[in-house]
């Protein structure tokens, strides 16, 4: 029911939303293999290791990540090329965070196999020491490309960014955090410089393109949208952005209905996805190029 | 399908405008993670062990709660409870010679709790963070500052004082005075979630007492939550 309303709904409206001739255009892997990428994803996870108990008044038996584990296995079985990334806030939110300093969610996150993460300004909650230690117990990277850790205990524990060669694709991701200060104790951030993320985020997608990459994401904790102020968010950045064609967010902990599509700087379209918080969605996203050629035809739907 | 609340929207990468551009397909789903999915048998054994340490130290039960305790802006109950319960604790038999209120922050209760027994695990996940409480003196003037941040936040929890038509009033304090003193948390007074009027402060004490500590006493003494509803800003 739901779902057929909402094909309708953008079969009358996809004359007007084209979407970009993603950077996919330049790639000539794409006619030959008739595959899929599958962009599994969440943010602000917040140590939700449980569901939520039947009488919570909100999102009574939601969440729980033995339940996304098996979610996401049954999907591995289903296609070959899946990417699992995180958008931050790994941290803080339960009991268990706060009984095994965050040293539970890094071997879960481990063992559901997540490709990649980003810093959340939560991830600094027990210090960049806790955040040291905890982090030994995870076996994928942490993405941060605005956060300057040189001086501070983090600055061999983070990467900008990472190239994913998922079959027939390059798949460039990075990570893009939310400024620390009025957020973050200053003691728990210490000396970690927090630069610009829209210049830095332009200029690592555009390395990221000259290596190759036919995708970018960014996975961003700078939060979907602020109305009131000039804060700088997933929206502005994919406004003001060149070379990224997914942002995965976090930290407003958004529960949106659907990706959003923005026109960027070179007038192509990004896509903006956040699924809420507390492990309660798994954002899936199919890149499939069975039908990249159809001529002049707009719209597709199946 | 129908065990999965599904999704489901497609879109149409590119403008049809050379016969070669390719279009990408792509179709995407906010799978909803609920009771109707299986669990992996493997991870919930792995994780069971943690739970039962934890559980050890947290399934205690320390009061009891009649309703849903919320969040919601402007006013809620849970955000009064946590205000009062802060308030009340603090200014127990002290003799108060200038105005007090207690402005904790919205963003900072990280959920809710339910009806039926209030064990320790529920108020740690209120309040999960490490914050202590703290005595903040303000000129009188600062006010106009916390005002205009509660307007334009949509609201905070406070306790011993409303917010009527935009002005900030601080209740039990007939005559005019200079100072006043707010209880809040040191994460607050060191400048978090942008509440930079801290920086007007004239004095500060440091309590060194635990936040979640201090609910989880006046929990206590409570034994059934105290439920005022009624929003304090109007
Ligand atoms: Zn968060």
């Amino acid at each position: 029911m739901k779902r057929r309303s909402f094909l309708k709904k953008f079969a009358l409206t996809s004359t007007g939303l084209v979407l970009t001739d993603i950077a996919l255009a330049s790639s000539n892997h794409w006619n030959k293999k008739r595959e899929k990428l599958i962009i599994l994803h969440t943010n602000d996870t917040h140590s939700n290791i449980e569901a939520f108990p039947d009488n919570h008044s909100k999102y009574p038996g939601m969440g729980g990540i033995s339940k996304r584990y098996a979610l996401i296995q049954k999907i591995r079985s289903e296609e070959s090329h899946v990417l699992l990334l995180d958008s931050g806030d790994i941290f803080q939110g339960t009991p268990y965070f706060n009984t095994f300093n965050g040293v539970l969610e890094m071997k879960c996150m481990t063992k559901l196999g997540y490709d990649a993460s980003t810093m959340g300004n939560h991830d600094f909650d027990i210090g960049m020491d806790g955040f040291l230690e905890a982090k030994k117990h995870a076996d994928f990277p942490f993405l941060c490309a605005n956060y300057d850790f040189s001086k501070t205990i983090l600055k061999d524990a983070t990467q900008r960014f990472k190239i994913f060669d998922k079959g027939f694709i390059k798949v460039g991701v990075f990570g893009i955090g939310v400024e620390l200060n009025g957020l973050v104790p200053r003691t728990a951030y210490g000396d970690t410089v927090y630069n610009d993320p829209i210049s830095i985020a332009n200029a690592t997608a555009t390395e990221l393109k000259n290596l190759g990459c036919d995708l970018v994401i960014c996975l961003s904790h700078l939060g979907f949208e602020y109305k009131s102020t000039n804060k700088v968010s997933d929206m502005t950045l994919a406004e003001n952005s060149k070379n990224i064609d997914i942002i995965l967010g976090g930290h407003t902990h958004t529960f949106l209905d659907e990706p959003v599509v923005k026109r960027n700087m070179s007038n192509k379209n990004v896509l903006i996805n956040q699924v809420g918080w507390a492990g309660i969605q798994l954002g899936r996203i199919d890149i499939d190029l069975k039908k990249a050629f159809i001529g002049k035809q707009n719209v597709v739907i199946r | 399908m129908n065990n999965l609340l599904r999704i489901l929207f497609l879109l149409i990468f590119g403008i049809a405008v050379f016969a070669c551009t390719p279009k990408l397909f792509i179709e995407s789903e906010q799978i909803k993670v609920c009771n109707l999915q299986q669990e992996d048998t493997v991870l919930s054994a792995f994780i069971s062990p943690y739970k039962a340490e934890m559980d050890q130290q947290m399934n205690v039960k320390i009061a009891e709660s009649k309703h849903d305790f919320l969040v919601a802006r402007p006013g809620s109950n849970l955000m009064n409870w946590m205000a009062d319960a802060v308030f009340v604790n603090q200014t127990k038999n002290k003799r108060l010679s200038l105005p007090v209120f207690c402005l904790l922050n919205t963003g900072g209760i990280r959920s809710s709790i339910g009806v039926g027994d209030v064990k320790l695990q529920d108020l740690f996940k209120v309040m999960p963070f490490d914050n202590t409480l703290v005595w903040v003196k303000l000129p009188m003037n600062t006010l106009k500052k916390i005002e205009t941040y509660i307007n334009s936040s949509g609201g905070e929890p406070i306790s011993n004082a409303i917010v009527e038509n935009g002005t900030l009033i601080i209740q039990g304090f007939e005559k005019e005075y200079d100072f006043f003193w707010i209880i809040t948390s040191n994460y607050l007074s060191n400048g978090g979630d942008n509440m930079s009027f801290f920086d007007d402060a004239i004095e500060t004490i440091e309590t060194k007492q635990l936040i979640r500590d201090v609910l989880i006493e006046e929990a206590q003494i409570q034994k059934v939550l105290q439920n005022d509803s009624k929003s304090r800003i109007r």
